[in-house]
């Protein structure tokens, strides 16, 4: 069930938020796990089953890391957290990918295939997995009780507003949401307008600006001309982050609604300056995981006595060791994003960037006129991203090239004129804004210049007209699924 | 010197957000320097608690005084 889809808005949501309200407080956490389930259960059919017993299972792995803290037998029990939820992981959605690797091998042994079909990706596996294994982790090192209430922690890890794509939420972010949830107006009111905010990103623009950057990634490599392929992807690099900031909006603000206070997952990425300040705005929850559960225990792991001797008396000014972690966290940031070697290399490449800034560009850059560190990162995502959608790393390399200048041969027949059009526009102009913190700073000056006192007024009208502009929009248009929903 | 700036000045409410050039990655040179320095060793449980400044001052004050 998508959050733009007319079922969820006009049918879900307001059953839903009528019955939670309307039933006694202490049977309000019960209603939303029984909704959330009933939500999973509807896109997912029987994999709710799974959704279930990943439940159960790290609800049990919290009690015993809490149980074994001090005890040699805790870190096993990290270790099989770990395994266990990675392994569901990997079977559902890495298994195909790995198999056929493998084949490549036992093709040139003359040996039997492995024969493995393409499982199902049941939604939101990606997220809660992750979600889990930072919530054992949490216990283990002391940072978090474990949650004693199995309906609260089935809420805690089933809750509907972040189930499909995230945010990765950590226990401890919502942990006293999920003890107290009194109706507090003000909280929701805010959820509702940020609610329709993120449907107005995905529906008006991200959905928009979709439609043309589909066409021209379908366009076969040698028919794309030069211009039409930077269109293509400085269309998807906004479509993409409308898309998913449009997402994480919407469930922040379902969030809100329903008394649960989730952290931002994006702070206006697009105006980073350098690719190390980028993932500090992109995919927060998901760059935090990474830092806080592999980039920080591995790049601790790889000191040596030797090395740590070298660091602390200044001899060993480059940390080569954590670069080499930033490389493999990434790496595996990429993979998490798919099976797929456009992933990977996605990964590597943000791996290799990370790892240059690191070890002397950053310093560079910091002298560099700000336009020209603006420029530098555009430039690094927006190549970055062609690797990202295209179906292979070979196709990503053509497009890449076409964007230099050499075309394919039959490369006249697709004019640029083709692809725009005035709705286009619009999208692009909006979504530029939109990007940057103009229209929030706009809204602030707004509300404490002279005209305040129609602040309110201005902001229900631009509310409402969001409102009833998606509407239009969904009435006549097909289904299309959060980029993010599909990882 | 992790963040090669001699002028540097701490307080212990500040966090990683509040110094340039303090990342994930100095994170680790600053932890294993520290270690060095006071000949101490944290956890890995101890590693990520530390939310500013100040909840690493108190984690080395302990292990001082611990010995």
């Amino acid at each position: 069930m998508l959050f733009s889809s007319p079922i969820f808005l006009f049918l879900f949501l307001p059953i839903v938020l009528a019955g939670y309200w309307l039933v006694g407080s202490r049977l309000r956490g019960l209603f939303l796990l029984g909704s959330s389930i009933f939500f999973y259960a509807w896109g997912e059919g029987r994999y709710v089953v799974l959704l279930l017993v990943s439940i159960a299972v790290n609800y049990c792995f919290g009690l015993l890391a809490a149980r074994f803290r001090n005890s040699s037998l805790g870190r096993i029990v990290i270790w099989i957290a770990i395994f266990a939820n990675l392994g569901a992981l990997a079977w559902y959605k890495y298994a195909a990918f790995f198999a056929s690797n493998i084949n490549l091998f036992l093709i040139s042994l003359g040996a039997p295939l492995l024969k493995l079909q393409n499982q199902h990706l049941p939604l939101g596996i990606s997220f809660f997995t992750f979600q889990a294994i930072a919530y054992v982790v949490d216990v283990y090192r002391e940072e978090i009780s474990p949650q004693k209430g199995v309906a609260r922690f089935a809420l805690f890890m089933a809750l509907f507003p972040k189930l499909a794509a995230g945010p990765i939420i950590r226990f401890d972010e919502v942990a006293d949401d999920l003890h107290g949830r009194k109706p507090d107006l003000e909280l929701f009111v805010s959820g509702v307008r940020r609610f329709v905010i993120g449907l107005g990103k995905k529906v008006l623009i991200a959905d928009t600006i979709a439609k043309t950057s589909d066409q021209i990634f379908a366009i076969p490599g040698h028919g794309l001309t030069t211009a039409v392929a930077w269109l293509g992807i400085v269309c998807y690099t906004l479509q993409l982050y409308f898309d998913f900031s449009g997402y994480s909006d919407m469930a922040i603000g379902l969030g809100r609604m329903f008394g649960f206070r989730i952290r931002e997952n994006f702070n206006y990425p697009y105006i980073a300056r350098s690719l190390t300040d980028f993932w500090r705005r992109w995919h927060i929850s998901l760059s935090t995981w990474f830092r806080d559960y592999l980039f920080i225990p591995l790049s601790y792991a790889l000191m040596t006595e030797t090395i740590r001797r070298k660091i602390a008396e200044g001899r060993y000014k480059t940390n080569y060791r954590s670069v080499l972690s930033i490389f493999v966290v990434f790496t595996l940031c990429g993979l998490w994003h798919g099976a797929g070697y456009g992933f990977i290399a996605w990964g590597m490449m943000h791996g290799v960037i990370l790892g240059i800034e690191s070890l002397w560009l950053g310093k560079t850059m910091k002298k560099w006129a700000i336009p020209l560190q603006h420029a530098y990162l555009l430039m690094v995502i927006t190549l970055s991203w062609v690797l990202f959608r295209s179906p292979g790393v070979k196709s990503a390399a053509t497009y890449v090239k076409t964007m230099a200048g050499f075309a394919g041969s039959a490369g006249s027949q697709h004019s640029l004129a083709l692809y725009t059009n005035t709705e286009l526009l619009l999208a692009l102009f909006a979504a530029i804004i939109g990007t940057t913190p103009f229209a929030a700073s706009i809204a602030g000056k707004f509300n404490n210049g002279r005209l305040r006192r129609f602040a309110p007024f201005a902001e229900m009208v631009f509310i409402v007209l969001v409102v009833l502009a998606s509407f239009a929009s969904l009435a006549s248009s097909t289904f299309s699924p959060f980029i993010y929903q599909q990882f | 010197m992790v963040f090669d700036d001699a002028d540097i000045s701490i307080r212990p409410d500040m966090t990683a957000n509040d110094v340039d050039g303090w990342d994930s990655l100095s994170h680790v040179n600053l932890i294993i320097a520290v270690e060095g320095r006071f000949g101490i060793r944290f956890s890995q449980k101890e590693l990520l608690t530390f939310k500013n400044v100040g909840d690493l001052l108190n984690c080395i004050d302990k292990k001082l005084s611990e010995r």
